[in-house]
């Protein structure tokens, strides 16, 4: 108490201008740090990355309830301590120190620790509060600590700190109101530029630090009842050797059955809307260019990729909710031994499952890898695991040409779609194990990973999740794949085909004559000219391919065949030409924006470029085999 | 268990092995990380830091198949998944064995 009213007596030194003061977020991982922004900055976040390297950086506004003082907020990577283990752990020590080469020197430390473990998490306060900067300290969880019965003097925290300590409850409504209002209330004064980073402390040093804690822990009252039982019963059900395993896979099955089933009736519904839209423009407007433009080139484009949106979005509630549970390190755990015979870590897994919704958020999870060498090989694989903009292809090339029917128990299409994932992990695994063995020799790095807590996942906080997923998605749709879509429409209009002309005008177009062209080189996995068109917007974004697909065979065609793309590829394509397609996505070489993450994340043009090469080579190979195959079994 | 080499400063005593060679179920209490003499590793700097110090209380959880190795381990009121090799340098003292009643 006496340190906030300290704190509050005015000064000579007090900040005269206080605009644009930034706050830092900063905590050990899994104290509810990005719950706790969340509930500052609700919807005024945005998601950024730090400029010429890694890491995702989130940044918010909040404004003072009193002073109306406007604050930057910037929710850093979770850090165990300022003596880095990740590149992670690096950008939150530089920020702290004020020696970030694009983030501002902190005015105000908001240290967050959970109060079911200050044992853990209070070492890292009393490491701040060295550095010297003005700091607080938002007691995190503290509703969960009272109900479980938790006991802790606030006040004599605030005591033993020396700095204040304030009660949260980031998922409650209001649980950040008294944070709020302490930084609204708090003395800024002339910013605190670079610090210099605290030599290492020895293990001496360290353990004086932590006997520091333990006594703080004991004079402030802290006691911890013993863990609830169900959580031991649950963690010997999850962890156990036989029953562990076997509910991962479980849970994988059913995160992936669900993407297939229960997206369905959103789906459908979108497709109405698209139709309904498509007709409603066909009536009203004349035949001509713009009318073919809007038809054929944006609601067929844009349609076909949207339509996706409900399976993107359930495979994103899945990873959330797994993610806050606390279950996925304990996966980690439990596969470890696994991904260590083909030369990486159970850290892996998590960047690896984000993968299949999309490779960048995976391999901008990898920098949570101590290992170096594990996180490089990391990233090189995560584009192998089937990324949700395959989806679209999947679905509609299995629509079109597999039978719907049961092969034994099972869907015949869930059957093939499920082998195309499989195929993904296998080869990834072959590819890990490969460079091992040539590039990316040497011992695989510590494990050393912490199983927090369970806990229930929070809805806000996954709905906030979904809303920037879903954000994303719909603006790649509504830009990159809408800009790609007109352009492509004007590649496929023109120039006009010449009088008395008896093909198709696309033929004619530029589109046609690219799509020629590549097919040369396509020939021999057996895609035909349309698809090679489709191939090069696809570059941008794996799901154009289908929306390029829907406006090639929409400009060639006699009829409108928006929204129905699957029949016409059915009846046009041999099962071998559609099976080498499958194949070819599979690796997929063609996404440009996962090529430039990985050479921001690995500051280099090496390894984008091997993982085009190889990306491209192994899909080539897949599909000339699978075609091949295919055409010697009678599917040509 | 004198089959281990302990490190210079503590007791060879029989009660005193590596955090490495327990198996699920085992507990007891932390002695230190490392040696006195020896430089401070990466890993036993993160060690100490997460709380492998000493006085503090452990419990051996689970291990993974086969192998039995990566284990889990919880130690004050946290739990870690760590490789059998990372905790090698991790000294502790077991709680005897309580009489089956």
């Amino acid at each position: 108490m006496s340190v906030t009213a300290a704190a509050a007596a005015p000064s000579a030194t007090l900040r005269a201008d206080a605009s644009g003061l930034s706050l830092s977020l900063i905590g050990v991982p899994n104290c509810g740090k990005t719950a706790l922004f969340n509930r500052l900055t609700g919807s005024r976040q945005k998601v950024a990355n730090y400029p010429g390297v890694t890491v995702e950086r989130k940044e918010g506004r909040l404004s003072g309830p009193h002073t109306g003082r406007n604050y930057r907020v910037v929710d850093l990577p979770g850090a165990y301590s300022l003596e880095p283990a990740s590149l992670d752990e690096a950008i939150a020590r530089d920020v702290v120190l004020g020696r970030h080469a694009s983030e501002p020197p902190p005015d105000l430390l908001v240290c967050v620790v959970d109060a079911t473990n200050l044992r853990l998490n209070l070492r890292l306060a009393l490491e701040l509060r060295r550095i010297g900067r003005p700091m607080m300290v938002a007691l995190n969880m503290s509703d969960v600590a009272k109900q479980r019965g938790y006991r802790l003097d606030r006040a004599a925290l605030e005591r033993e700190l020396g700095v204040p300590v304030i009660e949260t409850v980031a998922i409650r409504p209001g649980g950040e109101r008294a944070l709020l209002e302490a930084i609204d209330r708090f003395a800024f004064r002339e910013r605190i530029g670079r610090v210099e980073a605290p030599p290492p402390a020895t293990a001496a040093e360290i353990e004086a630090t932590q006997r520091e804690v333990r006594r703080i822990l004991r004079d402030i009252g802290y006691k911890v009842p013993p863990r609830q039982a169900i959580l031991s019963r649950l963690d010997a059900v999850v962890l156990n050797p036989v029953a562990g395993p076997v509910l991962l896979a479980i849970v994988l099955f059913l995160m992936f059955q669900a993407v297939f089933s229960w997206a369905k009736i959103p789906q459908n519904g979108i497709n109405a809307g698209v139709t309904a839209v498509s007709g409603w423009i066909a009536h009203a407007m004349q035949p001509g260019p713009l009318r073919s433009l809007l038809l054929d080139g944006v609601v067929a484009g844009t349609g076909s990729v949207l339509v996706f949106l409900p399976q993107i979005v359930l495979l994103f509630l899945f990873i959330l909710t797994l993610e806050d549970s606390g279950y996925l390190p304990r996966a980690a755990f439990l596969l470890d031994r696994l991904m260590g015979k083909v030369g990486l870590s159970g850290r892996s897994f998590i960047p690896l499952l984000s993968s299949f919704a999309c490779a960048i958020p995976g391999i901008m999870a990898a920098r949570t890898i101590p290992s170096n060498r594990d996180r490089l090989a990391t990233i090189m694989i995560a584009p192998l695991m089937t990324c949700s903009a395959r989806l679209p292809v999947y679905a509609l090339l299995i629509g079109a040409l597999i039978p719907a029917r049961s092969a034994g128990p099972f869907n015949l299409q869930g059957c093939v779609l499920f082998a195309l994932y499989a195929a993904g992990v296998l080869s990834a695994l072959l590819v890990a194990l490969v460079l091992k063995h040539t590039v990316m020799r040497g011992e695989s790095r510590p494990l050393l990973l912490e199983l927090p807590e369970y806990r229930l996942p929070n809805l806000r906080n996954l709905m906030l999740g979904l809303w920037e997923r879903a954000r994303i998605f719909l603006e790649r749709v509504g830009t990159i794949i809408l800009t790609l879509m007109i352009v492509l429409w004007f590649l496929a209009s023109f120039p006009a085909p010449p009088a008395g002309a008896t093909g198709p005008a696309i033929q004619y177009s530029l589109a046609g004559m690219l799509g020629r062209g590549l097919g040369v080189i396509f020939a021999p996995i057996g895609f035909n000219w349309q698809i090679s068109i489709a191939l090069v917007p696809g570059l941008a974004a794996r799901e154009v391919a289908v929306s390029a697909l829907g406006t090639v065979y929409a400009m060639s065609g006699s009829s409108d065949v928006s929204g129905a793309l699957a029949p016409v590829i059915a009846g046009t394509w041999s099962l071998a030409t559609g099976l080498s397609l499958l194949a070819w996505y599979v690796f997929a070489p063609q996404c440009l924006s996962t090529l430039a993450v990985v050479r921001r994340e690995t500051n280099s043009w090496r390894y984008p470029l091997i993982m085009a090469g190889y990306l491209f080579a192994m899909a080539y190979a897949g599909s000339f085999i699978t075609y091949r195959i295919a055409l010697a079994l009678g599917g040509g | 268990m004198d089959a281990f080499a302990a490190p210079s400063g503590l007791a060879l005593d029989p009660a005193h092995v590596s955090l490495s060679a327990l198996s699920p179920g085992a507990s007891g209490t932390v002695l230190g990380v490392g040696c006195r003499s020896a430089v401070l590793s990466a890993l036993e700097r993160r060690l100490l830091e997460l709380g492998f110090v000493s006085g503090e209380q452990f419990e051996i959880v689970a291990e993974a198949r086969p192998g039995r190795d990566p284990f889990v381990v919880r130690i004050g009121t946290s739990t870690f998944a760590l490789r059998r090799r990372e905790a090698e340098s991790v000294w502790v003292e077991i709680a005897p064995a309580l009489p089956s009643p």
